[in-house]
């Protein structure tokens, strides 16, 4: 017991100042620092669209469909009179929480198989990696169109749909990590005490092999977003009164001649949320890659 | 690699079973009557309890190659993917070649640039292409080549013209993926002393980068291009969908949608099989790529794979 | 500094983006300034005889044979085409490609009237259920196959057994009385059965079908006028005019083949219909998707026929005992009178649809057309009022099934709205196609449902919603109507069908209030005017026969 709280003693102070030099290196990236700015501007304002919002997203009004942009309408309406502004402040909502829920599943999922693949080896791993071999194999698109399908349209399913797609990528990383980090003395040291497994595997490995995963995420959430519009796209994912901007986007895609707004607007959304969150993840790995670490 | 296969299909078999809907309501429209939707379900085998039907599909599958016909146009589906997957490959290998043909320049010139503006701007130019959602830049560029300047055909299929838009729409999504792998392993062994002597020998700049850097970074460069072939191949209903190619991907998202149990079956069989495939010919192109690994190829490939 | 280019390099790159996208948009926007349509309103069915003002850079270079013949005629389509088989139900049966690649016992026209095509003559006996069919004795294929009975026969038990196609179950057995002559038993006699059979059995040989390696699914050889040149399989497919069609005169104006070729292509695409149609890709498109057809309104170059489509759009409550509307005809009769049918149809059906009187529509054969003219439910909330009121509604949450896809998902969203704004609790199920057709006889699942019914005849219609035996639950909401399914009976057969007895029908369902007819939508076949047309004739289906119809000489 002391040696252990001694040692979490000792990686504490450890881990802050790796966490801030992470920081620092970021801030010297300004690519990485404006795609930080652009996202949380989007989460706060997405946070605050009930103040914002200049009308309630689900207010049809017959009089004013598609109009084009204007000073009462921003962003225009669309085609059952319904203000673009409001809704695609309200669809970040969904979004942005679909990529970053869908990610946090997958991540959490992936990185306890990963873990226990990596960390065990021999057969539990050999196991383990054929069954997402499977997985992997099959198009992911394809997987996530089918599960979504076996679950059913909306907005948990489809993020539980999606988040299937992405446990076998996250898994793949954290076993890579945990098999580089297990042989390190630390693990020996842990070991040499009597530590348990999972131990072993919760306090030590996993935080040292924490830095890849955090840029896969990263970069995740902007491939979740994408493929949440994908699966809008096809007719699943979130269901209409609801305002995701994968949906909005695919919904207004026949108007596109006569409306372009409606096509624009929801588009440029996404493509800036992208755009910053794979900035941030550029950055990121620069700031956590140890080859550049002076 | 055919305990995967096999893996895959007991997979979609058992998916598909507990996808709610009904294949024999669809089949017969809404005029049927439970008496004809009963007769079509036992016509389908539907009413046999679930083990044994996965076991006549892998009986039917493994062991007679018969991938059977479609429930709801009885056409057979080896003659189906016949038909639909070279218009699938032409699409995707098409895609590829606009993303390597992008990428690998701008990939080279970032890393022989690195730090400097020609290095920002291809990044920059990468990540813009991995941020607009496919379709909508399909939209964009139908609105454009098509309506506007009437240079190729909006949708369809015939010559190779057709495939344009779809391939251009579609390819920029990867582009930065392999632009960036570029930039890394070329940064890798831009400093390499080989090449610093290459150079010393009087080598022009652009061997140099070809011959004795590029060569070098390919490895790397290969797994990023084999996995997006694989990607693309299974993920083109999107694109196929906004121009009207009959491919792979309709033909399952028809089969989901539709509840035709054979055709996503099949499909997603046939299509882990040609990604299988591509895995391994990327572990092939590796050897071809690198003589070290052609020599090390009987036991150390692992830890080469490791170290790119 | 270095910095500093860098945001240069992103602001411009962005700034470039939009601006490529805002240019390909702001294009369109400014075609469209010049001539902005006339706002909403009620936008009936428009007939339009625009004068086709100079079609330019039409060249009939061929010697304008007599009638005006046309060279070539693209259609653009939708649907899943993956097959030409004979028995294939993926596919409208009753559009107008089918009279291209078969020839039927008997054609079925928009007026509700039977042609002859390869049946010369079909007469029914003293029973009720045995008809005698005549067949012409001049049938042959395009690979010069004799057609007689014996085809026709076959050609019948195949369809009984494929059992693809519900209303061949209806057939007790097909027997070949002569080279030329054949005897079908029904297995009962409501009215229109038979002819449905009629209209659905092609004449095919027999020897060329077994001969073909996958049953005609991609190439066909048939007895139509046309024979097929190029199938692929979700694009596109090509039909030629043969110069040896066994028929040699159209007996009506409805099978005239005007056309020399002829080209469906298939787009799906809602934003690609309009762009195939105003690049030229295609020169009409069938049933164009409503929301587009008002920029085509104020397009010169193009015209609008319009027709009511075999198809309505209907709410059906549920006869579940579960239910609370099962048993409540005030509520069922509040919901009615809450519903805004003019507003669905100008808001959800951009004014591309007629309102219902009746569950059916009026396209049926059996159809009483002073229904039309007669009170149905309307908008008056006062009388939802009083109705909710009287029933024992106590604010449960009813629940309104629908099938996923853009239009019926807003229709559902304004009844929803309308529910509650007289102060019933409404929920959306909104299913997928295939789940949708899982559950729809179940109601125990839904409140109300909406459902897309049409069909041919009247009888047919009310034996698939309304027969209390025709399904396990029940009816087509699972409700045991005894008095409804017993004037059902008795007015289906040949000397009950009278109009009287139909009438009588319709009187009880408006009484007892267990489906509400709303809206019946129209199709909208969008042309270009280079195309020439100056007659154009209708399909049963409600789209334009370009073959059929008469060009400019």
């Amino acid at each position: 017991m002391p040696e252990a709280m001694l040692e979490r003693v000792k990686t504490q102070p450890k881990k802050k100042s790796e966490f801030l030099r992470v920081l620092k290196q970021l801030s010297y990236n300004k690519m990485a620092m404006l795609g930080l700015v652009i996202f949380v501007t989007e989460l706060i304002l997405v946070l605050l669209a009930p103040l914002i919002a200049p009308y309630n997203y689900t207010a049809m009004d017959t009089a004013a469909i598609r109009e084009a942009p204007s000073l009462t309408h921003w962003f225009g309406t669309d085609d059952l009179g319904r203000d673009i502004l409001s809704r695609i402040l309200y669809g970040g909502r969904f979004s942005l929480t679909m990529g970053i829920f869908s990610i946090m599943i997958s991540a959490t999922y992936g990185a306890v198989i990963g873990s226990i693949a990596g960390y065990f080896g021999g057969r539990v791993d050999n196991v383990i990696m054929r069954l997402l071999d499977i997985i992997q194999s099959l198009p992911g698109m394809l997987l996530t169109i089918v599960i979504s399908t076996v679950l059913g349209a909306g907005y948990l399913n489809t993020i539980l749909a999606l988040s299937v797609n992405g446990i076998p990528g996250q898994a793949r990383m954290l076993r890579a990590q945990m098999m580089k980090n297990r042989g390190a003395e630390y693990v020996e040291a842990a070991q040499s005490i009597n530590c348990s497994k999972a131990r072993i595997i919760a306090s030590h490995l996993f935080p040292n092999s924490f830095s890849p995963l955090i840029v896969q995420m990263t970069m995740g959430v902007a491939n979740m977003i994408l493929m949440a519009s994908s699966l809008s796209f096809i007719g699943l994912g979130v269901q209409p009164p609801q305002p995701e901007w994968g949906a909005m986007l695919s919904g207004a895609r026949q108007f596109i001649r006569s409306s372009p707004h409606m096509v624009i607007f929801p588009g440029l959304a996404i493509a800036i949320t992208i755009l910053a969150l794979n900035l941030m993840g550029d950055g990121l790995r620069d700031a956590l890659d140890p080859k550049l670490k002076k | 690699m055919i305990p995967i296969i096999l893996g895959v299909a007991i997979l979609v078999f058992t998916l598909m079973t507990f996808c709610p809907g009904d294949p024999a309501s669809i089949i017969l429209g809404s005029s049927a009557t439970e008496e004809d939707l009963q007769a079509m379900n036992e016509q389908l085998g539907l009413n046999k309890p679930f083990l044994v039907r996965l076991g006549v599909f892998l009986r039917d599958t493994f062991f007679r190659f018969d991938l059977g016909t479609s429930y709801l146009t009885r056409i057979s589906i080896v003659d189906s993917i016949k038909e639909y997957l070279p218009r699938t490959m032409i699409l995707t290998i098409a895609t590829m070649l606009i993303s390597v043909t992008l990428a690998l320049p701008f990939g080279i010139m970032a890393a022989t640039h690195q730090g400097r503006w020609q290095d920002h701007l291809s990044m920059v130019f990468a990540l813009i292409g991995i941020s607009i959602p496919s379709f909508w830049l399909a939209l964009l560029l139908i609105l454009l080549f098509s309506v506007k300047l009437k240079w190729l055909p909006a949708m369809g299929i015939g010559g190779i013209q057709y495939y344009i838009l779809p391939a251009l729409s579609g390819s920029l999504g990867g582009v930065a993926g392999l632009a960036r792998q570029t930039r890394s392993s070329m940064l890798d062994v831009i400093r390499a002393d080989y090449i610093t002597t290459a150079r010393a020998k009087g080598v022009s700049e652009f061997k140099v980068i070809t011959r004795h850097a590029l060569k070098n970074a390919l490895i790397p460069i290969i797994t990023v291009v084999g996995t997006q072939f694989g990607k693309h191949l299974g993920g083109t209903m999107v694109i196929e969908t906004i121009f009207g190619i009959p491919g792979m991907g309709q033909f399952i998202i028809t089969g989901v949608n539709q509840r035709d149990y054979p055709v996503v079956q099949s499909g997603a069989i046939f299509l882990a099989a040609v990604f299988s495939i591509c895995m391994l010919a990327v572990d092939l192109l590796y050897a071809a790529a690198d003589p070290r690994i052609k020599a090390q190829y009987a036991g150390k490939r692992r830890k080469v794979k490791e170290h790119a | 500094m270095k910095q500093r280019v860098w945001k240069k390099t992103v602001a411009l790159l962005i700034a470039m983006v939009m601006l490529v996208s805002l240019t390909a948009c702001g294009n369109s926007g400014t075609e469209k300034d010049g001539e902005k349509p006339t706002a909403g309103g009620n936008h009936t069915t428009q007939d339009n005889t625009e004068k086709t003002d100079l079609p330019e850079g039409q060249q009939e270079g061929d010697a304008a044979s007599a009638g005006g013949e046309k060279e070539s005629v693209t259609i653009g389509v939708t649907g899943v085409w993956a097959t030409l088989s004979p028995y294939q139900t993926t596919l409208n049966q009753f559009g107008n490609f089918v009279r291209l690649l078969y020839d039927r016992l008997a054609y079925l026209t928009p007026e509700g009237e039977y042609v002859p095509q390869a049946a010369k003559s079909w007469e029914i006996e003293e029973d009720g259920i045995t008809w005698n069919v005549e067949i012409y004795d001049t049938i042959y294929d395009s690979a010069g196959n004799h057609i007689t009975a014996s085809d026709i026969v076959w050609n019948l038990e195949e369809n009984m057994a494929q059992a693809l196609k519900p209303f061949f179950n209806k057939i007790e057995s097909v027997e070949q009385t002569g080279d030329y002559t054949l005897k079908i038993v029904m297995k009962n006699n409501v009215v229109g059965a038979f002819e449905l059979v009629l209209i659905s059995t092609y004449a095919v040989s027999q020897k060329a079908y077994e001969d073909s390696a996958d049953g005609f699914a991609t190439s066909v050889i048939s007895t139509s006028p046309y024979k097929v040149t190029e199938f692929v399989a979700g694009s596109h497919l090509t039909f030629e005019k043969r110069d040896d069609y066994w028929k040699t005169d159209a007996n009506s104006p409805y099978l005239q083949n005007n056309v020399k070729t002829v080209t469906y292509q298939v787009i799906n695409e809602a934003s690609q219909q309009q762009i195939a149609l105003e690049t030229g890709t295609v020169d009409a498109f069938e049933s164009l998707t409503p929301s587009l057809v008002r920029d085509f309104e104020s397009n010169n170059n193009f015209s609008i026929a319009g027709a009511p489509s075999s198809n309505g759009s209907q709410m059906f409550f549920s006869g579940h005992e579960s239910r609370p509307v099962a048993n409540d005809v005030n509520l069922r009769l509040a919901i009615c009178y809450a519903i805004d049918v003019e507003g669905l149809i100008a808001s959800c059906y951009d004014g591309y649809a007629e309102p219902m009187h009746d569950p059916a529509v009026n396209t049926l054969v059996g159809y009483l057309s002073k229904w039309d003219s007669e009170e149905y439910y309307g908008y008056n909330v006062e009388l939802a009022k009083q109705y909710l009121e009287k029933s024992d509604y106590k604010g449960q949450t009813l629940e309104l099934m629908q099938s996923s896809g853009t239009q019926g998902e807003r229709v559902a969203q304004m009844i929803q709205g309308y529910l509650m704004a007289i102060g019933i609790d409404c929920k959306l199920t909104i299913l997928d196609s295939a789940l949708f057709s899982a559950s729809r006889f179940d109601g125990s699942q839904y409140d109300m449902i909406m459902i897309a019914g049409g069909g041919v005849t009247l009888p047919a219609f009310w034996g698939n919603r309304f027969d209390m035996n025709a399904y396990e639950l029940g009816d087509g909401t699972s409700r045991h109507d005894e008095v409804l399914t017993q004037m059902l009976y008795d007015t289906w057969v040949y000397d009950g069908f009278t109009e009287e007895n139909i009438d009588a029908i319709h009187q009880y369902l408006l009484e007892n209030c267990i489906a509400y007819g709303l809206v019946n939508t129209t199709i909208n076949n969008v042309y270009n005017n280079s195309l020439g047309l100056t007659k154009t004739w209708m399909g049963y289906s409600g789209t334009v026969d370009y073959v059929a119809s008469e060009y400019e000489a």
